[in-house]
């Protein structure tokens, strides 16, 4: 693994709503590697895509950071000025998100879309010049040059998403954050996407944090598993090991509730509700839907235990022998 | 080519457009009380001998129905006929006469409810929180304005207690100006009149401010609902995560709100010329509007019809051009 490029501690997002305030993230802490692919899986609402977006310094009233730092380079994202976000937002973190089409402006074609951040971050010094890498940009993304004069209601949805890379890509990013990047796409689509990442992690040496809602997915194509549940990441690891053998019992039920194409067994849900976010269980966060559930997850925060291998879970039954 | 398809299409939809208000104006006009020929005397007594003498003259003993074919087909052919009240005025030579006063007025009146609207609109989409509220505020009040009471009011403060504006008029009648096309502003400039062009901006104010105000509350609300929604929208999301410039990414939901505020402006139009009609009236402006007026006073019946057939082309034209321009703004509607 390479050295720390994003340190993300003690990180606390709120939504201050009329309703309560919601604690979309509670005290994560994640370490992102130069050159890794790392991904953040969870259930919707469990605060993933708020992590995500955090990173680019992207949460809208009425959420706020309460707490905690993002380090990238040296600077915390978590409190920088918007000039400051400006020069790192695109140009040295790009992202792309779910619904690609939404994420165009329906009114002008892709090409100029992308040009125009191009000259913003000056690395073209011509509206021709920034148009080229444009080009060059859809090209390296398997979108033919020409497309670049299409506005995107003419484009397919997985076409749209290889415009959106490719928007990211130009400016030539160290981190990708990548925001359930496939969920809208159909498999195929969603297999070559995955295809196109890993193969501009190698030629760009980009690293890419993302984020999805599919075990199964995460596993598959990234070196490391985080797993978030109501605002918290409960285990990380290697995504072998976390797919293998899930230490917390959160992981382990997600693993399981996986559908299989060829065996036929029946599907696996998880009992229960995600947690209502404005009151969050005491203790351990899983503990009303755990099978396992202690007397003292009720009341006490699990610690953090580590995990051969490096990575960790956060539960007072991680490493012992339990049967499942 | 199917835009030229689009347009052919939409003008012969002109036309039943127009048959209707026609139909409805011409029933309206016969059902009021009175005629035009008692309404042209007055209350003097007249012989029913003459009265049948006159009444004959201007075809008003023939059945409805003769009537109402013959003064269609004029419509047909073009021709609106001649004043039933006026004798030997042809409708159609009135309309143009009267009509550069009114587009006057509706062109002013439009550019000051779109410029307030856009301010007001825009302010409370990007500052949100009190000002929002005001703007909103605003927009409801304009909104529900009756546009003679807000006349008179201006009227009041500006004519009356300060005496720095008139009252009415389209310009000061000592001030000579010859008319070329009718537009006052645009006469006074190409016959290089400066005092008739600032007497006549001076006459302009209240009137198109009046307007103005009223119509800018339907602006106000949807600039504001539309700007803001296009700058919380996922794209704009998408501009700021690429590093770009708050004002940049202002523009691009600027451009993006418009779609809706273009529909907006083409079915304000019809208002506009409804809001005219009161507006002349209160400010005792010579357009159209008060040509209306004046003739459903005279139960003109010809006068009547032709203005409104003129009306309900000039705003059929209007809307076609606006879904037009909404294929330039936007690459998605092609017709």
């Amino acid at each position: 693994m390479g050295e720390v490029l994003l340190s993300i501690r003690n990180l606390k997002i709120y939504y201050y709503t009329l309703s309560g305030i919601v604690r979309a993230v509670d005290g994560v802490d994640l370490d992102v590697y130069s050159g890794e692919w790392i991904t953040i899986v969870g259930e919707s609402g469990s605060g993933k895509s708020t992590l995500a977006m955090s990173v680019l310094g992207l949460i809208l009233p009425p959420g706020r950071v309460v707490e905690g730092s993002i380090l990238f380079d040296g600077v915390d994202i978590a409190k920088a000025g918007i000039e400051e976000l400006r020069r790192i937002r695109g140009r040295r973190i790009g992202v792309i998100f779910q619904d690609p089409g939404a994420y165009l402006d329906p009114l002008r074609t892709v090409g100029s879309q992308i040009a125009e951040a191009v000259i913003e971050h000056r690395l073209a010094s011509s509206w021709d010049e920034a148009w080229v890498k444009a080009e060059e940009a859809l090209e390296l993304v398997g979108v033919p040059a020409s497309r670049a004069r299409s506005y995107p209601h003419q484009l397919s949805g997985g076409q749209k998403q290889r415009v959106a890379i490719a928007a990211a890509i130009a400016l030539e990013p160290e981190l990708l954050v990548a925001d359930e990047p496939t969920t809208a796409l159909d498999v195929i689509v969603q297999a070559k996407i995955m295809e196109l990442l890993e193969d501009l992690r190698r030629k760009k040496g980009l690293t890419i944090l993302m984020v999805t809602h599919d075990i199964a997915l995460a596993s598959e194509v990234s070196d490391r598993v985080a797993v978030m549940y109501a605002g918290r990441i409960v285990e990380v690891g290697g995504s072998r090991r976390i797919v293998e053998s899930p230490s917390h019992p959160y992981t382990r039920m997600l693993v399981e509730s996986v559908p299989d194409v060829w065996v036929k067994k029946p599907v696996r849900s998880i009992p229960g509700d995600p947690p209502d976010l404005r009151r969050p269980p005491r203790g351990c966060r899983f503990h009303p839907r755990c099978p396992l559930a202690l007397e003292e997850c009720r009341s006490k925060q699990p610690p953090r235990v580590p995990m051969p291998g490096g990575g960790w879970a956060e539960c007072f039954l991680a490493g012992m022998e339990y049967g499942g | 080519m199917s835009l030229l398809r689009y347009v052919a299409v939409r003008s012969a939809l002109i036309i039943p457009t127009v048959l209707v208000l026609y139909t409805v104006v011409f029933i309206v006009m016969r059902v009021l009380p009175g005629d035009p020929v008692r309404a042209a005397l007055g209350v003097h007594y007249i012989p029913p001998e003459e009265l049948e003498e006159i009444r004959s003259r201007l075809g008003l003993d023939e059945p409805l129905y003769i009537q109402y074919f013959e003064y269609l087909a004029g419509i047909l052919r073009g021709d609106l006929g001649e004043s039933l009240v006026f004798e030997g005025r042809s409708v159609w030579s009135d309309i143009i006469d009267r009509f550069p006063a009114t587009l006057e007025l509706a062109l002013a009146g439009s550019l000051v409810s779109i410029a307030i609207g856009f301010i007001t609109g825009g302010l409370a989409a990007l500052k949100g929180g009190i000002v929002d509220r005001l703007m909103r505020v605003y927009g409801i009040i304009a909104y529900t304005l009756f546009i003679p009471w807000l006349g008179l009011m201006l009227q009041y403060i500006f004519s009356i207690r300060l005496g720095l504006l008139p009252s009415g008029g389209r310009i000061d009648p000592r001030v000579g100006l010859e008319e070329v096309t009718g537009f006052y502003l645009v006469d006074s400039i190409i016959t290089g009149n400066p005092h008739a062009f600032v007497s006549t901006l001076e006459h302009l104010i209240l009137p198109s401010l009046t307007l103005g105000i009223v119509l800018s509350g339907a602006y106000t609300r949807i600039v504001r609902v539309h700007l803001s929604e296009a700058l919380r929208s996922e794209f704009s999301i998408a501009y700021r995560a690429r590093g770009l410039r708050e004002s940049a990414v202002f523009i691009h939901a600027l451009r993006n709100s418009l779609v809706p505020i273009v529909t907006l402006m083409g079915l304000q139009f019809a208002l506009l010329l409804g809001g005219a009609i009161l507006t002349e009236t209160t400010f005792s402006w010579p357009g159209l509007g008060s040509f209306l007026v004046e003739r459903v006073m005279y139960r003109d019946y010809t006068a009547v019809q032709g203005a409104v057939v003129f009306f309900a082309v000039i705003v059929s034209v209007v809307s076609m051009v606006v879904d037009v321009i909404y294929a330039i703004i936007d690459p998605r509607i092609r017709y």
